[in-house]
């Protein structure tokens, strides 16, 4: 039953999905062709130019653009999880002859697959042109690439997507809950799930600033010697960050563990449909 | 499941049944109830008497605060719903979807959907199966959506409401199409206002009042002992 529900969820949510993650494409493949024609390495030389302010603007703007797009699609995910099942599509949804939880880890499988298609297609696409940008500008990529130490890759660029993909997969899952404790309200559903949604950004805020703070403050008391020289990071000084990057995948996923227990637990309660 | 059960067990039964919302309003107030197998029930009461409360627990829609539920023996769950075939009091259905959608889903998710049957109930309507739901009539949509219902083979028809807000000449088509499509053996379960339109081919009335059960009886007996019609007596028994 839960390849049924992943086919109708999958079906209902691939038009709007394919045209918001093509519209990201599209975007990258016009700005591919405005810089091709760019002459880049002169433009960076006089900073000053008008060109130089339009390359900068529309950077900015496609980078806004990135943003717009993952927004828009977590909203898509988030309004048919709303509607399917605490709208008045749930009457249909919560009389299938399909187990609960099924039912919900169907539909947060396919929100949790489009978030990181659009993800992947947002950051590839940036990545991407970045790449070609930088190309443009004269650095030799190979060189840069070949030239990070592998401390930088294993202790921040690693974390960092790490953080990146696990954030994106807990996003679906808070959101879910939010919607899931909205539906509680007996009116204004839309506000509760707001006020859901405000609440556990708090928490999540708390929870990171008590993690960034603590785990920064007892590695540099195991280590009081560290310290960031002029020429480059002191190794030691990684093992501080690292704790504080690892104490925010740990807070996510707790968050996470928790909205997902909770979309299960809830409505075993109470199902307030339209 | 319900082929294995008793010939004299109910299909349904509730036994001391409460719900309360929020903790404080009873919509259901320790109902027992029995619903036999092949019978048409006309569920009648009036605004907040517990109708389509219990309609929603029957369908798993909600769960009793007290009491027990169970159709064909088993408590209401993925097992009860695949033998209950349900129709709310609104659309339900996603209005992007075409008419020929709406029955794949209901093919896919239902063992006992007869594409064939609800087919030929959209040829008598003439309504093309490529035709989007959004853009149907209120009319049109609440007959689609009774036809998906009435195109299962199931054992326990729950429809709320399913003639209300519409014109004489469709009260007329749904009452024929639950008539002429329903298994003999099945059970149906109507909840409605408009008493004198259904009272036709009701076969047991159950009224209900604060969410407590005021009577239970057979349609023939209640008139004979009445010398009324079932409309009469509702408008005496609920006269404000």
């Amino acid at each position: 039953m839960l390849s049924k529900i992943l086919k109708y969820e999958m079906k209902a949510t691939i038009k709007p999905m394919a045209i918001i993650n093509a519209m990201v494409i599209f975007s990258t493949i016009i700005g591919f062709f405005y810089v091709a024609n760019l002459d880049v390495e002169e433009i960076l030389r006089t900073e000053n130019s008008t060109s130089f302010a339009i390359m900068l603007m529309l950077g900015i703007m496609y980078i806004v653009g990135l943003a717009i797009s993952s927004f828009v699609s977590y909203l898509v995910i988030l309004i048919r999880y709303g509607k399917t099942m605490y709208g008045s599509n749930g009457y249909l949804s919560w009389t299938l002859p399909v187990k609960r939880g099924t039912l919900i880890n169907g539909k947060l499988i396919n929100g949790v697959i489009w978030s990181i298609v659009n993800i992947v297609i947002c950051v590839g696409s940036f990545c991407w042109l970045l790449a070609f940008y930088l190309s443009k500008a004269g650095v030799n990529l190979h060189d840069v690439i070949h030239g990070i130490p592998s401390e930088i890759t294993g202790h921040f660029i690693l974390p960092m997507l790490m953080l990146l993909l696990i954030g994106v997969i807990a996003s679906v899952f808070i959101g879910y809950f939010c919607i899931t404790v909205g539906q509680l309200m007996k009116e204004h559903k839309v506000l509760g799930t707001i006020i859901a949604f405000v609440g556990v950004y708090i928490v999540q805020q708390v929870a990171n600033t008590i993690v960034i703070v603590g785990g920064g403050f007892f590695s540099y008391m195991n280590q009081p010697t560290v310290h960031a020289t002029a020429t480059g990071f002191d190794m030691e000084y990684l093992g501080i960050y690292d704790t504080m990057v690892y104490g925010q995948i740990a807070v996510i996923l707790v968050i996470a563990l928790v909205s997902l227990v909770a979309c299960h637990l809830i409505p075993r309660k109470k199902i307030n449909l339209d | 499941m319900m082929e294995q059960q008793n010939a004299q067990m109910p299909l349904a039964d509730l036994r001391n049944v409460s719900l309360n919302y929020d903790g404080r309003f009873l919509a259901l107030s320790d109902l027992t109830l029995t619903l036999e197998p092949g019978r048409i029930y006309g569920l009648l009461g009036p605004n907040g008497s517990g109708k389509t409360t219990l309609i929603k627990i029957l369908a798993g829609l909600l769960t009793q605060t007290a009491g027990t539920v169970t159709i064909g023996g088993c408590p209401v769950g993925p097992e009860t719903k695949a033998h209950v075939s349900y129709l709310p009091d609104r659309p339900f259905l996603e209005s992007g979807m075409t008419v020929e959608e709406a029955m794949a889903l209901y093919a896919d998710f239902y063992q006992d959907f007869d594409m064939q049957r609800a087919e030929d109930m959209l040829e008598r309507l003439k309504l093309g199966k490529r035709s989007r739901l959004n853009k149907l009539s209120k009319g049109t949509l609440e007959k689609v959506q009774l036809i998906l219902v009435m195109s299962r083979k199931a054992d326990l028809y729950l429809l709320d409401e399913p003639i209300a807000g519409v014109d004489p000449a469709a009260r007329d088509y749904i009452l024929e199409t639950i008539i002429s499509n329903y298994d003999p053996k099945a059970t149906i379960l109507i909840s409605t206002h408009l008493i004198s339109d259904v009272e036709k081919i009701l076969d047991d009335v159950i009224m209900l009042q604060y969410g407590r059960l005021l009577h239970k009886a057979s349609v023939e007996d209640m008139r004979a002992e009445r010398g009324e019609s079932i409309d009469a007596i509702f408008r005496k028994e609920f006269k404000c």
